[in-house]
């Protein structure tokens, strides 16, 4: 067997990488999920973890290279596989079109759609892939979209995905009323209307978990599987330094302060990706929304007690955090939850070890799909 | 993201505000379609065309143009700040600055100092600089060194699209006189702006481009320069940090510093004229507090000690080039 390993695709706006360089050695065996090579675009660094498990047998783009996206990085291939086969492998492989090209046909199923809510502001919401069941994605507190950069393109390839922009965030509007969670999962409830989405696979990351805990009390039928990532729920704290500092953060010295408390390793965080941030934070109306969703939304403690709808889905709930998380604690999960621990990630398992959480994620999906065609 | 060039981001911007607040004026010289003018009123919106369209939505009470005389107009603007109002001025070329200096020195930099705090002066005076057109001597210069001489003024030159429309709507809600210098070769310029309001912070350098072997600040056109050089030197295994500074007044120091301590090496791309520059102010402060982290003396490229030559061969060889700065780069290399 071969397997081509290939520039992936992290975000929308990526069209191509550089190769950092390899951590796996030609002629190295390697494990599904190992860490095969590093690859830095202009929004994050981030390594790229192994399909298939067999050996390297070629390097095929060296450090410091940057080539777009689809390109042949290398090969894996089974022991016994011929090194002529392996060449053979390589010529026939079909080369990636131009970003150009890409953005006429092949994005068509790409979009961002934007709806006007009741209110008044815009409410934008990213979506990618045309086959499977919805999955829908709901961000953290100043986060947007764009934290899914890593995990919306490869979830959709076996399904519907949207990914949210919370009022006060993103492309969305910056007015919010009193900044509930209650008032945010009200928005996005209005979305799934528009967009009618029947019954979702329900992702959320932080402040985006207490979200998708509310549309799960209002609504649970709509629901088919909940996935919680270092969620703000189950009694859980949110670090009250962090999240003070973010919000009066207006210079890009002081945003990459804060940024650095939510990765694990704060190399993570590249220029860019604090420039995006400070862009966001500049404009009109943002620390205002901040400021209130704050206040009425993360100074206490997340509500520890579990509701009767969420006691109907526990069987469909998994949760994963990382365990060198800084911003929020863990709360505690109640007994029988799935519980997954990943060990090299901060505040963002999702941007940390996409593979793992990727994996996790579509497992979950694909099995709450199989009881429900069996049905109750 | 829609592309804007830098000429409808300052629109953008001047237009933002006016609906924002309806103290903001624009005050200039053909700043509405013309005084005297038969033709439509708002089919000029100044030299640049900045603020074509305004008069149309906010009328000629707010887009007010003048005779040609700039003590006046300076004056008026101040005038009208320091009572309540939130003028932009334009000031058709800066050059014209010999004029009315004594507005912006003596009395619109000096009133909050003189009164104790006690009076504010919320104004921007909006001007265009730079050679490149073959303008002559007289429509040509940098001179924004002059300005950042002076105490009690903030002093923004913007290099991008993006920047431009920030810093502008900064400098309109800001309480201080504002010099903001717009280039006269960066208005078609396009990039990526937001359609919503945004401020970019005063103070506050931005890096252009990252690398660990020298450190090249520059301003406004000179950016693309350094950025052009950056790219050819790139080529040959030399990577560079280029930092725009984005205001002058205040400087933000620490930014360079920071990077000056990873390359070691600092050259200051500026077109104006050399001598008491913003490049010998960079090059000061990095020699008195970064100079434990040189590698190799500091350099500039600069335009020369002369006046901007109207002859385009002259003008071309005024102005620092891509080539020039990529030499100063390799010479910083060879000397350490």
């Amino acid at each position: 067997m071969i397997w081509a390993v290939t520039m992936p695709t992290w975000g929308l706006s990526m069209e191509e990488g550089t190769v950092v360089g390899w951590l796996v050695n030609e002629g190295m065996r390697t494990a599904i999920g190992a860490e095969l090579v590093e690859i830095e675009t202009t929004k994050i660094a981030n390594s790229l973890e192994a399909q298939q498990e067999g050996v390297l047998r070629r390097q095929l783009v060296k450090p410091g290279q940057t080539v777009p996206c689809g390109e042949l990085l290398g090969v894996i291939a089974t022991d016994e596989t011929s090194e002529s086969a392996i060449d053979d492998f390589i010529a026939k492989f079909p080369r990636p079109r131009p970003p150009v090209a890409r953005s006429g046909d092949g994005a068509s199923a790409d979009s961002t759609l934007i709806h006007e809510l009741p209110s008044g502001g815009r409410l934008r919401c990213l979506t990618m892939g045309e086959l499977g069941s919805a999955v829908v994605f709901l961000h953290g507190f100043g986060g947007d979209s764009d934290t899914w950069l890593f995990n919306q393109g490869p979830v959709a390839e076996r399904h519907l995905t949207f990914a949210f922009d919370l009022p006060g965030h993103g492309g969305s509007t910056k007015r919010v009323e009193k900044g509930s969670i209650e008032e945010l999962a009200k928005s996005v409830r209005y979305g799934l209307d528009r967009l009618e989405l029947k019954r979702i696979h329900l992702v959320g990351h932080s402040m985006g978990a207490a979200v998708a805990l509310a549309i799960c009390d209002e609504q649970p039928d709509r629901v088919a599987s909940l996935s919680l990532i270092a969620p703000f729920a189950f009694g859980s704290l949110v670090n009250q330094r962090y999240i003070s500092d973010f919000t009066s953060a207006q210079r890009s010295r002081d945003i990459q302060r804060c940024l650095a408390l939510v990765f694990a390793d704060p190399k993570a965080v590249r220029r860019e990706m604090v420039e995006a941030v400070a862009r966001y934070k500049r404009l009109d109306g943002v620390t205002d929304a901040l400021e209130k969703i704050a206040a009425s939304s993360l100074r206490e403690p997340a509500p520890r007690e579990i509701s009767t709808a969420l006691r109907t889905l526990m069987g469909r709930l998994v949760v994963l955090i990382g365990m060198h998380d800084n911003i929020v604690s863990s709360g505690a999960v109640p007994d029988g939850v799935r519980l997954v621990t990943l060990e090299h990630s901060g505040h963002m398992p999702h941007m940390e070890e996409p593979g793992q959480v990727n994996e996790v994620l579509l497992k979950h999906f694909a099995s709450a799909d199989r009881e429900g065609a069996l049905g109750p | 993201m829609a592309r804007t060039s830098f000429r409808q981001a300052l629109n953008d911007a001047l237009r933002a505000e006016m609906r924002r607040d309806s103290r903001v004026v624009i005050i200039g010289e053909d700043v509405a379609g013309g005084a005297g003018g038969t033709g439509d009123d708002d089919a000029y919106g100044g030299i640049m065309g900045v603020t074509r369209g305004l008069v149309g939505e906010f009328g000629r009470a707010r887009v007010i143009d003048t005779p040609i005389t700039e003590s006046a107009l300076v004056g008026m603007a101040a005038g009208a700040a320091m009572t309540g109002l939130r003028p932009v001025a334009e000031l058709m070329f800066v050059d014209f600055l010999g004029v009315c200096l004594d507005q912006i020195l003596n009395q619109a930099a000096k009133f909050r100092y003189m009164f104790g705090g006690k009076a504010r002066t919320p104004l921007v005076i909006r001007t265009m600089f730079g050679a490149g057109f073959n303008a002559g001597a007289q429509h040509s210069q940098c001179l924004y060194s002059i300005f950042t001489h002076i105490p009690g003024l903030k002093v923004v030159i913007p290099s991008t699209p993006y920047d431009a429309k920030g810093l502008l709507i900064q400098a309109v809600r800001d309480e201080d006189p504002v010099i903001f210098l717009e280039h006269t070769k960066l208005y078609d310029l396009e990039g990526e702006v937001p359609a919503e309001s945004y401020t970019v912070p005063f103070g506050e350098a931005t890096v252009l481009r990252e690398g660990g072997d020298a450190t090249i600040v520059a301003l406004a056109r000179m950016t693309h320069v350094a950025l052009e050089a950056a790219a050819a030197l790139a080529e040959k295994g030399v990577e560079v940090t280029v930092i725009d500074p984005r205001t002058t007044s205040p400087l933000d120091e620490e930014t360079i510093l920071e990077s000056i301590g990873t390359t070691g090496r600092l050259l200051v791309v500026d077109e104006s004229n050399p001598r008491c520059s913003v490049a010998s102010e960079i090059a000061a402060v990095v020699a008195e507090r970064g100079f434990r982290d040189l590698k190799a003396p500091i350099r500039r490229v600069t335009a020369p000690h002369t006046p901007v030559p109207f002859s385009p061969i002259l003008e071309n060889a005024y102005i620092p080039s891509t080539k020039a700065v990529e030499a100063a780069v390799l010479e910083l290399m060879r000397t350490s």
